[in-house]
């Protein structure tokens, strides 16, 4: 099958040939090339003898009929399936045979591929080189897209690089539209720490800690937004499994107080508040040199305001978020507690009608289609218990008209954060107990 | 232009000494093998490695020529006391004789033009060495064999160096603290190729050596680095010459430093092997060439450069294209003359280093690599399953045609730029300046 394979692929490129000029390109012996050109007349025809030849005897020149490239060319990928076949099979057994982490190959196109958007991307200043360096990455990703489902470590590579190319768009992005969302960015954080952990487990952590790396070192770190995703990445990263990982995300965190402190900014209470559990996690961790370097960093970080003691409500608020969708959900929630609310989620309806009749909530916030109870069958419950709470209705579909008995406020799942919610709330809960102190 | 610098005064004294040393002995090698008397050479190089050092110490007020004297005399008390060496002593007594007639001859004020002025520490030296500079002169032959190379590479193969405004082509030397590079190589030595232009094309290569660990080993390793600015950096980007600044390529650029290096190591094997004048140690500078080529792109290594898999992509595009252009009836009688031509057309043309590097990563991904011939069944089923693409290969092929016809190089990458990523099925993106 591999002579053929590669036979016909030669009469493909070259289309007009001789036998000779078949075991060159190919590699195939020439006897070889002889007998397939032999089983496979339907593709070619004789255009005689070629001038060249040598020793007396001249070599048959062959052209590929014209009407057969197409079937040419199937038969070129049924071998091809084949080949796929046998070596995802092969691949398979080995996996099987040595355990879940079989030593396979991760082709060099795509270390470059994620060396170009993990460092070099970092390095560049225009946007003609940046997306120079995207081209790159897909030239050198693309053709191993399909390889990507038999062979774990390229997958793993491949899911890195897709975290890491999504990354750069949106550094670009920001740049010119600064009002990238946190949804964004919280969707993000997942990827990048599953992407890390397939690394880890394909015994690839110099690339995990590369991704890691640029996602701190990135251009936009002065953004707050950016700045603000980077450390929960890091908060979480600081308890991975991995040595390695910790110590690329405690470093990090240094490299985020440096930047804090240079550039006079303040971060959120709590930001600050991650920040510095992120720390005392590290702090702790059974490795001395992580040990170490995190009771340097605090050090270095005392100059954050200290207001946001571990543990005490930062708000007196309670706001309720009901949604199905547990991701989205969360990350609303994780967005009013940087406002400085006390926020909690429910992604059960009913369960949530019962958390509403069992204690005090100051605004519920509710997703329109949901499983069991929709948006609008769940608020008219909560009226037909008198309850008063205000109610904001949220919809994939933009906002919507709503009943004014049942709701404040009908809010747009695309662009919940940061305005338009957080001035509904503010509206009619008032500003977090936080900033009421603070002004 | 800009003004040529050389290293300073005191570490010129060390590269002097220890150039003079290190060549003298070696060319007594074969000598001492003979009469098994390797540690012997060994220990007396050792003696001269530790007596230069203190060169980087000596005050400026004492010529290079007095203490390279000075230096060698102390070294020869020192052998002549060791008894080690007394096996082997009329060996011995030669090599140390024709070292010390060779510092002898060494002369500041025969070489200052400013004579009786002579290298003080002070600004003139560089112009001084730039003129004459005998203290250097075994590395600034070098950078001449490696130039001239070079440029006979390049009239002989190119279809443009013709008509190129020829770079003025300046050398200088530079003495750095650290190893140059981060390529896992015991070899202290670097290059970089800076352009100005300001008024008509001009390059400027720079050596730089770490001065204390300036050895053999650094020493054999400097041709190579020659060559690799020389053909790969100093004509680039001068056809036509529009007048501009060029700008200097970076270190992950797959044409300019993995393409065209496997040009420039080609090059110099080729030279050595036919012992050309100026390479004085064919075999051995031709082996640390080749062992400091490999290492750059060796991403296996434990400590990788962390430009290793850029290289890769250019140095395999570039065998792979070779490879393609040697099984191509058209062009396999004299694929070697294609693939230059190719190359040193499009290093040379001002095409912007972005397409360049573009084109190196297409040619990679769209060219199978060709398997060695012990390859396993495994592998073989691999590269047919995953790095194999005849139909994409057949499109390739059908660019290299019509540019063996037309010779027209740039449209040539431009529709090589214009194909898009192999295999991407629904998930490409394609994105432009235009965004």
């Amino acid at each position: 099958m591999n002579e053929r394979f590669k036979v016909l692929g030669a009469m493909l490129a070259l289309r007009e040939f001789t036998a000779a000029d078949l075991a060159d390109f190919s590699g195939v012996n020439l006897n070889t090339v002889r007998v397939v050109l032999g089983r496979e007349k339907e593709f070619w025809e004789d255009l005689g003898r070629d001038a060249s030849g040598q020793r007396g005897g001249q070599f048959l020149r062959y052209r590929v009929k014209p009407e057969k490239f197409g079937v040419l060319e199937e038969a070129i990928d049924g071998l091809q399936r084949d080949a796929r076949a046998i070596a995802s099979g092969r691949h398979k057994r080995s996996s099987d045979e040595s355990g879940s982490n079989a030593t396979v190959d991760v082709p060099v196109s795509l270390l470059a591929a994620e060396d170009a958007l993990a460092r070099r991307f970092t390095e560049t200043t225009t946007l003609g080189d940046r997306i120079h360096l995207l081209n790159l990455a897909e030239i050198g990703a693309a053709k191993y897209r399909e390889q990507a489902s038999s062979n774990p470590a390229c997958n793993s590579h491949l899911q890195a690089l897709e975290v890491l190319r999504e990354v750069c768009l949106i550094e670009i992005a920001q740049e010119s539209e600064p009002g990238i969302g946190p949804v964004a960015f919280a969707v993000l954080k997942e990827k990048v720490l599953k992407a890390a952990d397939a690394l880890m487990n394909e015994n690839a952590p110099q690339q995990a800690a590369f991704l890691l790396r640029h996602v701190v070192s990135g251009p936009l770190v002065e953004s707050d937004t950016t700045l603000q995703w980077k450390l929960h990445v890091l908060a979480q990263a600081v308890s991975h499994e991995s040595l390695y990982t910790r110590l690329v995300a405690v470093l990090a965190l240094g490299k985020i107080v440096d930047r804090i402190q240079l550039n006079k900014t303040a971060l959120p209470p709590y930001e600050e508040r991650v920040l510095r559990e992120a720390l005392r996690v590290s702090a702790a961790d059974k490795d001395d040199e992580i040990r170490k370097s995190a009771s340097e960093i605090q050090q270095r970080a005392e100059f954050l305001r200290s207001t946001s003691p571990f543990g005490r409500p930062i708000s007196a608020q309670r706001l309720l978020v009901v949604d199905d969708q547990e991701n989205v959900g969360r990350v609303i929630v994780e967005q009013l507690q940087r406002f400085g609310y006390s926020a909690e989620f429910e992604s059960d309806p009913t369960k949530a009608l019962q958390r509403i009749e069992g204690s005090h909530f100051d605004l519920v916030i509710t997703d329109y289609k949901m499983k069991g109870l929709n948006g609008l069958e769940l608020a008219k419950r909560i009226r037909d218990r008198n309850h008063n709470i205000p109610l904001v209705l949220m919809s994939g579909y933009g906002p919507v008209t709503v009943d004014n008995d049942l709701f404040v406020a009908s809010v747009s799942k695309a662009d919940l954060f940061p305005v338009e919610l957080r001035d509904v709330i503010t509206k009619h809960v008032g500003v977090p107990q936080k900033q009421k102190q603070l002004a | 232009m800009s003004a040529v610098t050389h290293l300073p005064l005191n570490a010129r004294k060390v590269v002097a000494s220890r150039l003079l040393a290190l060549t003298s002995l070696r060319r007594q090698q074969p000598q001492f093998e003979r009469e098994d008397a390797v540690q012997t050479l060994a220990g007396i190089e050792d003696l001269y490695l530790r007596q230069t050092a203190t060169g980087l110490r000596s005050q400026n007020s004492v010529p290079l020529d007095r203490y390279v004297l000075d230096t060698f005399r102390i070294v020869s008390q020192q052998v002549q006391v060791d008894t080690t060496t007394q096996d082997h002593a009329a060996l011995v007594d030669s090599v140390l004789q024709t070292i010390d007639a060779q510092a002898s001859s060494l002369s500041c004020s025969s070489c200052s033009y400013l004579a009786p002025t002579v290298c003080n520490g002070e600004y003139s030296d560089d112009q001084i060495v730039e003129r004459s500079g005998i203290c250097i002169l075994p590395i600034t032959n070098m950078f001449r064999t490696a130039l001239s190379s070079t440029v006979g590479c390049y009239q002989n193969f190119s279809s443009i160096f013709g008509s190129a405004t020829c770079p003025s082509v300046d050398f200088s030397t530079a003495a750095v603290q650290k190893r140059p590079h981060d390529i896992p190589v015991p070899y202290y030595v670097g290059g970089v190729t800076n352009y100005h232009d300001s008024a008509g094309p001009n390059s400027q290569v720079c050596l730089c050596l770490c001065i204390d660990e300036f050895e053999w080993e650094t020493y054999l390793a400097m041709m190579y680095v020659l060559f690799h600015e020389c053909v790969c950096h100093v004509f680039q980007g001068t056809v036509p010459w529009r007048g501009q600044t060029r700008q200097s390529t970076n270190a992950n650029d797959a044409f300019a430093e993995g393409w065209m290096d496997w040009i420039a190591q080609w090059l110099l094997i080729g030279e050595a092997d036919r012992h050309a004048a100026g390479i004085e140690f064919p075999a051995l500078q031709r082996d640390t060439g080749r062992r400091f080529y490999l290492a750059r792109i060796d991403s296996g290594a434990r400590r990788p450069s962390k430009y290793a898999v850029a290289r890769i992509i250019g140095t395999r595009a570039a065998e792979k294209l070779l490879s393609l252009l040697g099984a191509l009836p058209e062009s396999k009688s004299d694929h070697l003359s294609h693939f230059l031509r190719l190359s040193l057309d499009l290093n040379l043309s001002s095409v912007d280093p972005k397409g360049r590097e573009a084109f190196a990563w297409k040619v990679d991904q769209y060219l199978p690599e060709r398997l060695p011939s012990q390859a396993t069944d495994a592998q073989v089923a691999s590269s047919i399953a995953w790095d194999e693409n005849p139909s994409a290969v057949a499109r390739f092929a059908d660019l290299v045609r019509n540019y063996l016809q037309t010779n027209d190089f740039a449209a040539f990458v431009h529709e090589v730029a214009l194909l898009p990523p192999p295999e991407s099925r629904g998930y490409t993106i394609h994105l432009t300046n235009d965004l």
